[in-house]
């Protein structure tokens, strides 16, 4: 589908809902129609209302960590803001500096890359000790996935993490054995 | 007498490799974990390594600390990565810039988009707008295709472990531990888990590495596998040329039930969703096989020791290569001529061919021997190695591999390491007093 048609289709879409009224009411609507709605409307309010992540865009790698405590602030504001408890936002936290630290890590360094890994590792780990598996709205296995992608928001930085990825081809590493929570 | 008379004589004497010392320390103040089984695990295609380790961490959840037998065991990750990985960054971005601009700079949804895009934010989009319906699915085309296209050129042009030196590596130092192997391999992974098989069985045989195969992208099998009917990926490569039997047949997607992560695959493939989703018939098979393979595999012999941490030297061909460790403070100096340190010991020598039987030093487990400092790891080539790749991993006991490098020997040396190669950190962690390991 082209952008164009998209757009028609979105404005169709929303013109059709408008038209369905109200079921109850025997009167006839006397309201004017609804404005469509463009798509940067629809995602705004799903930035709004918490469906969407407001995140920095920022053209640096780093993007903006105002309390050097190194993860980014609106990764900090996401885990922060969450319902997990204060052991659980820990651990978000410890594998979100990981990540983080992915970005910048010299890749022709494989001490410092293996490094790197060890520590998303650990954090990882300490998630699956604190968060667990079982739960469908607080799934271990999940919430690692969603600060992945939110730590690789822009094109710039999910390309730094996947050629840190592309660094560790053809390594071996273990699950940690004993408590892997700082 | 000169130094390679020595050796000569020493080498007339005693075995062309030397086992110095075969007794593992589990004391009372004993600081590793001793494992009898290695679970290693072989990632699919287009994975990056943190869902790598997330996976396994699903399968340990599954088969927990101990096998039918009563081994510990210990799980590893080999991960691989697939070629072209990033190539679909580009793919990705123009997909939805083609589409609506408005979402084409969130690339927070790609990995979600890769996994079929249930997570919750494209779940949002497509619940707020159908029209992102269109865009997703339009989005997994690709995706589907894409990852055809990596497993096809995989498999026209098959992984060697000989390139993978780290893991080749590490599977050296298993089977010389004496250790249980069980490798479970998906999708991509299958290829390198075969090479993987065929290298072990240089060391060992088939009775001590059981393999697993779950959506295998390659026809070749080295044991049983798992593959469902609607599995979209794998019946792509169908069309292009030979894979193995389906084994089960599956619900279609709109009634598929949401796998062990709660999330859904499309494309039939995913290891969580799909091969470990406790509602398909899938997971049951994969849980029997890996059961099965931790109950029968047997133990090959044991060559060398389990340590706090190990350095374990190889190199391609003959000649005679020595690993040198200079224990913390300026303590012992550890090699072939003075096996045992003050921490530790060489407990492996080999004067012939480093592709069998490595050199091997391993740190005492026992808290009361094991040294706080730094060890400096460093070989030699002793003689008839110049030219020779030679190859030294750290490992730790609790850790996996903590490094691997590789140097091209120049001329001989003599007893003198002039490849200094690693500086190992042990000490204590402040806080919670637990014994730890680094590379410096």
């Amino acid at each position: 589908m082209k952008r164009e048609a998209f757009i028609l289709y979105l404005l169709l879409a929303s013109t059709l809902v408008g038209c369905g009224g109200d079921k109850g009411s025997d009167e006839p609507s006397k309201s004017t129609p609804t404005p469509p709605k463009t798509t940067a409307a629809i995602i705004d309010d799903l930035e709004k209302e918490g469906k969407l992540p407001v995140l920095d865009r920022t053209n640096s790698i780093v993007g903006v960590d105002s309390n050097s405590n190194g993860i980014r602030d609106d990764i900090d504001g996401y885990i922060s803001k969450s319902s997990y408890t204060g052991d659980q936002k820990k651990a978000l936290n410890q594998v979100s500096k990981g990540f983080q630290s992915s970005l910048t890590v010299d890749i022709t360094d494989m001490q410092a890359v293996k490094k790197v890994s060890k520590d998303i590792g650990k954090g990882i780990d300490c998630v699956f000790s604190k968060v667990g598996v079982d739960a469908v709205d607080k799934s271990a296995g999940k919430v690692v996935q969603e600060l992945e992608s939110l730590t690789t928001n822009t094109k710039a930085r999910l390309l730094a993490y996947l050629k840190y990825n592309k660094a560790l081809d053809g390594t071996s590493s273990a699950l940690t054995e004993g408590d892997s929570c700082e | 007498m000169n130094k390679i008379k020595q050796k000569f004589i020493l080498f007339l004497l005693i075995p062309s490799v030397s086992v110095f010392s075969m007794s593992t320390v589990f004391a009372a103040d004993d600081i590793c974990t001793n494992n009898g089984v290695v679970f290693a695990s072989f990632n699919g295609v287009q994975t990056t390594e943190a869902q790598a380790r997330i996976n396994l961490l699903y399968l340990k959840v599954i088969h927990g600390r101990t096998s039918p037998k009563g081994d510990n065991i210990q799980y590893e990750y080999l991960y691989n990565y697939t070629e072209g990985f990033e190539d679909f960054v580009e793919t990705f971005e123009q997909r939805l810039k083609e589409q609506d601009s408005i979402v084409s700079n969130k690339f927070e949804l790609f990995f979600d988009a890769l996994n079929g895009g249930n997570g919750s934010w494209w779940r949002n989009l497509t619940t707020a707008a159908v029209a992102y319906k269109e865009v997703l699915q339009s989005v997994i085309d690709q995706i589907q295709a894409q990852k055809i296209n990596n497993l096809t050129t995989l498999l026209a042009n098959p992984p060697t472990i000989q390139n993978y030196a780290e893991q080749k590596g590490r599977i050296l130092e298993w089977t010389q531990q004496g250790k249980k192997l069980v490798f479970v391999a998906h999708s991509q992974g299958n290829l390198f888990a075969n090479a993987a098989y065929d290298y072990a069985l240089t060391q060992v045989t088939s009775k001590s590495v059981k393999v697993i195969h779950i959506a295998p992208a390659s026809p070749k099998l080295n044991g049983t596998h798992v593959l469902a009917d609607k599995d979209l990926v794998i019946n792509g490569l169908r069309v292009a040329g030979t894979v193995a039997r389906i084994t089960d047949t599956i619900p279609g997607y709109l009634v598929r039930p949401a796998g062990l992560n709660f999330l859904e695959d499309i494309l039939g493939h995913g290891l969580l969703e799909i091969y470990l989703n406790p509602h398909l018939t899938t997971s049951t098979k994969v849980k029997a096989y890996i059961n099965d393979a931790l109950s029968t595999v047997e133990a090959p012999e044991k060559k060398v020791s389990d340590g706090f941490f190990t350095a374990t030297l190889s190199w391609n061909g003959s000649g005679d290569v020595d690993l040198h460790t200079f224990e913390p403070s300026g303590g012992a100096h550890v090699y072939y001529q003075s096996p045992t340190g003050n921490s530790g010991f060489l407990d492996q020598d080999n004067t012939t061919n480093g592709t069998v039987d490595p050199e091997h030093y391993y740190a005492s487990c026992d808290a009361s021997k094991l040294k706080l400092g730094t060890y400096r790891v460093a070989v030699a080539n002793y003689a008839g190695a110049t030219g020779r790749t030679a190859t030294v991993q750290i490992a730790s006991a609790n850790g996996g591999v903590l490094g691997t490098k590789n140097v091209t020997l120049g001329r001989e040396t003599g007893d003198t390491p002039i490849y200094s190669l690693f500086n190992v950190v042990v000490g204590k962690n402040a806080q919670t007093g637990a014994y730890e390991v680094s590379l410096n």
